[in-house]
Formats: C-alpha cells, sequence, structure tokens
C-alpha cells in the first residue's frame, strides 16, 4: 500500500481535483484505491456525493481502526472508496496535540488498511499544523500543486525548509503544475524555470480547465465525464508520472 | 474494495413475480438510474478429471476476466485479467497474482477444458439517495444456457450488489424483496447448467474407486474391475488424439498396466487362452505408448534440467529438446493413427464383449473361478507381501541395481493388488497398508527413474541424432547425467531406512492380520 498526499498551504490550486481524479484513475488501472478527505471543507466528499457520518469526527479518526473502517464509504466507481471528512476535523490539530507520538499518528491509522488497499490518497486541508506534519511523515509521496506564480514558489520553498528544519525526507515531494495558462507568458517561463531548478519537479502539468471547474457541477471526477478532455490527459500523463515512483 | 471480488447475494425470480413486474415495484418505490441491458457469457471451466470441482472451486470467465470462486464460501477468492482473448489453458499461461498461484497448486499439468456456457441479460438499476448518490446496485439477470440450441431458460435472477458503507439501504431493500415474496438463494449456477447440458461433476476420476462384495466369485469380482479399466481407456481416447494435455496418455497407460497385472496377479479366474491372448494385446497397447509418454515425461522436465546445470550450459539443452519436440510430434500422429485404426478398436471391442457375457458355468473353468473373491485376495496380496519383504531384506549395500530395479516391479504388483480389492477390508487398515507400500514405492521408484533417464539421456547421445547435436549440447548432457547418477545414489542410500519401516514386525502384524481377518 502506497500513500499519496496532495498538499499545500494554499488553498484553490487544485489540490481537491488532482486526489479526485488520480485516485480514480488508480481504481480504473483495476489498483483498489481509498481517498482520504482530511479536509474540513470536505471538497472531495462533496465531489462523491457522500456525507460523513453524524457520529463521525476528528477524535473517531485519530482513534483509527474500525472508527475509520466503518465510515469508508463506496464510490459510485469499482474499487474506488473514500473516507469522508467533516467540519469537525478544524479541531483536528487540538485533539492530535493532545495525543501521544501526534507525528507518527497518521501513518499507523492507515496500517490496518494495508491489504485492502494499494493506493490511499489524502487530500489534505491548506495549512500547516501537526495534522501536517503528520501527514508528511506518514506519506510515501508528497504531491505539491504549484500554480507558477512568484507566492507559490515562495511557499513551496518554505515547504522545503520546515522540511529540513523538522529532519523529515524531503526526496518523497514532488510538485507539479496546476491551473496552467499556457498563454501567459508569466506561467510558462516558470514552468520553465523552476523545472530546471528542481529535481523534485514533474513533468506533466495540469492546464487550467473549465471542465476541471464543472466537476462540482457534475459532481464526478473529470476523468469520467469528459474523458477525451486536456484535462483528462493531463491528469492521466500524470498519474503514469508518478506510478512507477511509487513501486 | 477490488470489485471482482465483491459479494453479491441472489433472490430467483419464480411465480410470484416477473422480471416486468419487479422492474416497475422497484420504480414506484426508489430513485432508479436504468442502466442499458448488456449481454454477458460466462464460460465455466475445469480440468478433465474435475480439479477445481473437487476441491470445491469454480473457475468463471467474463470476456478476459477469470474468477476462482469458492462454492462452500460462496465468494469469489481471487481474479485475473488476461491481455488478450487467447483462452489460457494451463496455470503457467495465466498473469502472475494469486489467481495463478492458485490454479499451480490445484491443475499442475492438466489443461482447463471448458465445461459450459451461460448467457445473461443483465438489466442493471442504481438506486440512488437523496444526494443522487448510488446506494444499491441491483442487477436483474435473465440466464439461459449458452451452448445449446434452442437456448434454455434457466432462470431469472435478482443479483444485489451492495456499496460499502450504505448497509442501510441492502437492508431496506432487503426487506421490500421480502414484501413481494422473494428470498435469498444460494445459487448454484453451473450445477444447474451442467446438468441442463447432461454432465455430471465427479464424472471422471484417475483413482480406482471399485466397490466388491466378498462373497461374488473370482471372475465376476475380476471381469467388474476389467470392465472398470476399460471404461477409463475408453474415457481418455479423446483426449489423447486431441493432445489436450499429457495426463490422458499417463492415465490411459496407467489404466493399460493396471489391466495386465490384474490378468496376471489374479490367477485362475478367467479362461487361459483369453489370459493369454489379452496378456499380448495389452502389452502391444502399452508398447505403441511408451515412447510418447517417455518423450512427454522430458519435456515436463525441461526447466527442472535446466536449472540444475550452470546457465550457459543449460541454454545448450535447447537444441535437444528441439529435437524431442520434433520427435514427440511424428510419434504423436503415429498413435493416433493406431488409435484410430481398425486393429485397436478390434481388440477393445472383443474385450468389451467378453467381459459382458455372463459366466458360462462349466466344468472347464479356470480353477479360481468360482472362489468368493476375498479369500482370493488375502491369498494373492499375502504371498505377494512375503514376496517383497523376502528379496528387500536380501539386498545389501553391495546388491548391484538390477536387484532394486527387481523390488520395485514386485512391489509395484503389491500395490496393485491392495488397490483392486481395497473395497474388501476395513477402509481405515488398508488405507494405512497402502500408505507404507506407497513409501517404500516411492523410494524405489525415485531410483529406477533417475536411472531410466539416466539410460535414455546416454542413448540419445548415442543414437543416430548425433549429428544434430553439438558439442556443446553434449557437454550439457554429460553434466546433466552425472547430477542424475548423484542424485541417484543419495536415493540408494535412503532405499535400506525405506525397507525398514516397511518390513517391521508393525507392518507384518498389520498385513497378516488384515489377510486372515473375516470380511469386512
Amino acid at each position: 500500500m502506497k500513500i499519496i498526499a496532495l498538499y499545500n498551504i494554499k488553498g484553490g490550486v487544485g489540490k481537491t481535483a488532482a486526489a479526485v481524479n488520480l485516485s480514480y484513475l488508480a481504481a480504473q488501472y483495476g489498483a483498489p484505491t481509498l481517498i482520504c478527505d482530511l479536509d474540513p471543507q470536505s471538497c472531495a466528499s462533496f465531489y462523491f456525493r457522500i456525507r460523513g457520518q453524524k457520529s463521525f469526527g476528528s477524535r473517531k479518526f485519530l482513534r483509527g481502526g474500525k472508527y475509520i473502517d466503518k465510515n469508508i464509504r463506496g464510490t459510485d466507481f469499482d474499487n474506488l472508496d473514500l473516507l469522508p471528512s467533516k467540519l469537525s476535523f478544524r479541531k483536528m490539530d487540538l485533539t492530535l496535540g493532545g495525543l501521544k507520538q501526534s507525528r507518527k499518528r497518521m501513518r499507523r491509522l492507515f496500517k490496518p488498511l494495508e491489504d485492502a488497499y494499494d493506493y490511499v490518497f489524502l487530500d489534505c486541508p491548506p495549512s500547516i499544523s501537526l495534522v501536517s506534519e503528520s501527514v508528511f511523515y506518514a506519506a510515501d509521496l508528497l504531491l505539491v500543486p504549484l500554480i507558477p506564480t512568484t507566492l507559490s514558489v515562495r511557499t513551496y520553498d518554505r515547504l522545503l525548509r520546515f522540511f529540513k528544519e523538522k529532519e523529515l525526507d524531503s526526496s518523497k515531494i514532488r510538485a507539479f503544475f496546476s491551473m496552467v495558462e499556457r498563454r501567459k507568458k508569466m506561467h510558462r517561463e516558470f514552468v520553465e524555470q523552476i523545472s530546471e531548478q528542481s529535481d523534485h519537479c514533474l513533468n506533466s502539468y495540469i492546464p487550467c480547465s473549465s471542465d476541471v471547474e464543472k466537476m462540482g457541477v457534475y459532481r464526478q471526477p473529470v476523468v469520467h465525464f469528459r474523458p477525451r478532455s486536456r484535462a483528462t490527459e493531463a491528469y492521466e500523463s500524470l498519474w503514469s508520472e508518478i506510478k512507477p515512483l511509487l513501486s | 474494495m477490488d470489485v471482482c471480488l465483491q459479494k453479491t447475494e441472489t433472490y430467483i425470480l419464480s411465480d410470484s413475480i416477473d422480471k416486468p413486474g419487479i422492474l416497475n415495484e422497484i420504480s414506484k418505490a426508489y430513485t432508479v438510474i436504468k442502466e442499458r441491458t448488456r449481454n454477458r457469457e460466462q464460460c465455466l471451466y475445469d480440468t478433465f478429471d474435475w480439479r477445481l470441482y473437487n476441491k470445491g472451486f469454480t473457475l468463471v470467465r467474463e470476456a478476459t476476466l477469470y474468477r476462482l470462486n469458492s462454492v462452500p464460501k460462496d465468494r469469489a477468492l481471487a481474479a485475473s485479467s488476461m491481455k488478450s482473448r487467447i483462452q489460457p489453458r494451463f496455470w503457467w499461461e495465466f498473469p502472475d497474482g494469486p489467481l495463478k498461484e492458485m490454479l499451480k497448486s490445484c491443475l499442475s499439468v492438466r489443461a482447463l477444458l471448458p465445461l459450459a456456457k451461460i448467457q445473461a441479460h443483465s438489466q442493471t438499476l442504481r438506486i440512488l439517495n437523496q444526494d443522487e448518490k448510488t446506494v444499491l446496485q441491483i442487477h436483474l439477470d435473465d440466464l439461459l444456457v449458452g451452448d445449446v440450441q434452442p437456448k434454455r431458460r434457466l432462470a431469472c435472477n435478482v443479483r444485489l450488489q451492495p456499496v460499502r458503507g450504505y448497509e442501510m439501504a441492502l437492508h431496506e431493500f432487503r426487506v421490500f424483496l421480502h414484501k413481494l415474496g422473494l428470498r435469498p438463494e444460494k445459487v448454484n449456477e453451473f450445477a444447474i447448467v451442467l446438468e441442463a447440458t447432461g454432465k455430471q461433476p465427479g464424472d471422471y476420476s484417475s483413482k480406482l474407486k471399485l466397490s466388491l462384495s466378498p462373497e461374488w466369485p473370482g471372475n465376476v469380482a475380476a471381469k467388474k474391475i476389467f470392465v472398470y479399466l476399460l471404461n477409463v481407456m475408453r474415457q481418455n481416447e479423446e483426449g489423447i488424439i486431441g493432445d489436450v494435455d499429457t495426463e490422458f496418455l499417463h492415465d490411459f497407460r496407467v489404466a493399460i498396466r493396471r489391466t495386465r497385472s490384474a490378468l496376471t496377479q489374479i490367477k485362475g479366474v478367467l479362461p487361459e487362452a483369453i489370459t493369454e491372448r489379452y496378456k499380448r494385446d495389452f502389452a502391444n497397447l502399452g508398447k505403441l505408448t511408451s515412447r510418447l509418454r517417455d518423450l512427454d515425461v522430458y519435456l515436463l522436465k525441461e526447466d527442472e534440467y535446466r536449472n540444475m546445470l550452470p546457465e550457459d550450459l543449460g541454454s545448450h539443452l535447447e537444441p535437444v529438446f528441439e529435437t524431442m519436440r520434433r520427435e514427440r510430434k511424428r510419434e504423436h500422429q503415429k498413435l493416433v493413427r493406431a488409435l484410430t485404426a481398425a486393429a485397436y478398436r478390434r481388440t477393445i471391442e472383443s474385450w468389451q464383449d467378453f467381459l459382458s457375457q455372463p459366466e458360462a458355468a462349466t466344468n472347464d473353468a479356470a480353477k479360481n473361478s468360482n472362489k468368493p473373491v476375498l479369500g482370493l485376495a488375502s491369498k494373492f496380496i499375502w504371498k505377494k507381501y512375503s514376496q517383497v519383504v523376502a528379496l528387500g531384506q536380501a539386498i545389501t549395500d553391495a546388491s548391484p541395481d538390477p536387484e532394486l530395479h527387481n523390488l520395485r516391479i514386485e512391489c509395484k504388483k503389491l500395490r496393485y493388488l491392495l488397490e483392486f480389492f481395497a473395497s474388501l477390508f476395513p477402509e481405515k487398515k488398508i488405507t494405512n497398508i497402502i500408505k507404507q507400500v506407497k513409501k517404500l514405492q516411492d523410494n524405489l521408484g525415485e531410483f529406477n527413474d533417475l536411472y531410466v533417464q539416466q539410460k535414455h539421456l546416454t542413448e540419445f547421445l548415442n543414437s543416430g541424432s548425433k549429428n544434430e547435436i553439438q558439442q556443446s549440447s553434449v557437454a550439457a548432457i554429460g553434466g546433466l547425467t552425472a547430477l542424475l547418477f548423484q542424485r541417484q545414489q543419495v536415493v540408494r542410500q535412503a532405499f535400506a531406512q525405506a525397507l525398514g519401516q516397511f518390513s517391521n514386525p508393525g507392518t507384518a502384524a498389520l498385513f497378516g492380520k488384515l489377510m486372515s481377518s473375516d470380511p469386512a
């Protein structure tokens, strides 16, 4: 089982869209896959039309075991399950802080699922916190979507420094460009510049796409309702670039 | 969750409600999406000797997806998708994975044969909740027997495919079906299909499943044995001619061997002229098939041999095997001609005729013909056992190899006798005795096997095909022969212990007691 986290401290960069479409692709290729919504805004859960149970919350989530098991739901798609989030996940940092071994906790939570799933995708909340740190430790691959602008590159550098400070393994980080507008010169230049400078950068990028925006209307992965779109091509390319990194 | 392995629940539509009726009821009670009707075809596979069925498995193919199901557990255990539409026959032709591993342990060298086809006209319904999320899938399957004309309707099933985490919806729907008069059934569709196509699962086995009664006259019991063996031979003919897998010929030859053994060992139950004639005829049949069987065995050992040698030397075995493959093809064609020839048919039919005649009670019937078979069996078995023990104990470390080969032959005769007459004795005891004999036989068999392999490799070297073999292959064969010889010595050393276990007072007592006891 491999854990892939979609992370960025900034919101609105395409984390959830990536998590949803990549997990859908993984499942389509036959691998039993779980997408775990960690964002209290519950966007991933919304896209899959799944609500978390009333009794579920951050405390139950962190207790793991049967509490997680009971709350996993099958999506409408073969081989793909979802663990929904709740608004109360906004308190997760607090709860996590009160527990022992907070850093290692996330990794332990997913251990019982090792035989059930080949891939677990984590859709992370936009923040930097104990929960994030726990995710950094748990993930086999940390995917960071970046909009090619100065500010997002700064936050990316910040992330790398954070890893160094906390003595985390930064070789698991891979950035990919998201919401790229090829018409914009700055976007093009940034993509080129950063790809050259960093070995953590993937070649595949996700273009800005109205089809992806329509996910909220269709409430399905774009790869499912627009299989021949530019966006689908991009996600397929991204997945095929990521997959070998995980074996 | 891997969708291929997901458990579904089945209800059978019958008189209480039909397909349009249930569609109507569901649409009234729920928000449904109806998907397009699909035609699905499933094919069931097993080996000729029902290896999967005997282990409680079914192997089902739908398009390129193969699924191995457990019948008692009523769910799928493993699934594998073929890359192309080529249908795999043997376990090694499947893609790597749990399915391949399971098939490897079940099938060994036997081929999978298509047994039956089911066609289903499948309509899928998705039950939606208020968020328009699918909370339950329902498949309405109209099942037909696939490869008979006119197509026979088997049943109409309602199959529930639950969605994880939406158990409430499943439960509610169950109640809904209950109210309509439907109950869940454990459906073994294939048992129904097989019955519909006239096939009986388990109708072939290479084991001797004979049931004799102790008071039967010798000739009646003997004929029963011969008829059973003749039947085995006939059942395997088609598979040999069609070259389906190597075991058809193997089972055919074992039946011949057993027939010859019975003709020799079960003395005095049939007229002498008959015994002599058929001993000859079956000996000839054996000869007809032996070269092909030898070649099959070597070709099966190809990987093993190659792995025994260092890599570059092992690769030089390839031309040797290629030559063997060509010869095998020729031998197979020869055998096909022989089995379809009139001479063979005459032998088989006249044997069949003889066996089906009731025995005329004449004064010159064979001496054991009318004696109760239990007494005969005990006598023959005890005599053979004593002979085996005596021969075995005469062998020392210094004894030449042919003495071990002799012993092996006598041991085999003992084993056959025990198997012919097993039904006359208490089951547990006879099974135990056969187990003891088998242990000794395994040691002697391995010893002989290694000897034969060396002999044939050397013959191959000296044969006319020398021109076809290169220096490098000669070296490879030499290396192989040396290794086989080494192995043979190890087996020889284990013989003393194997014999000791067999001829010790405990086993002797077992035999003695059984062979002088009253009828089972």
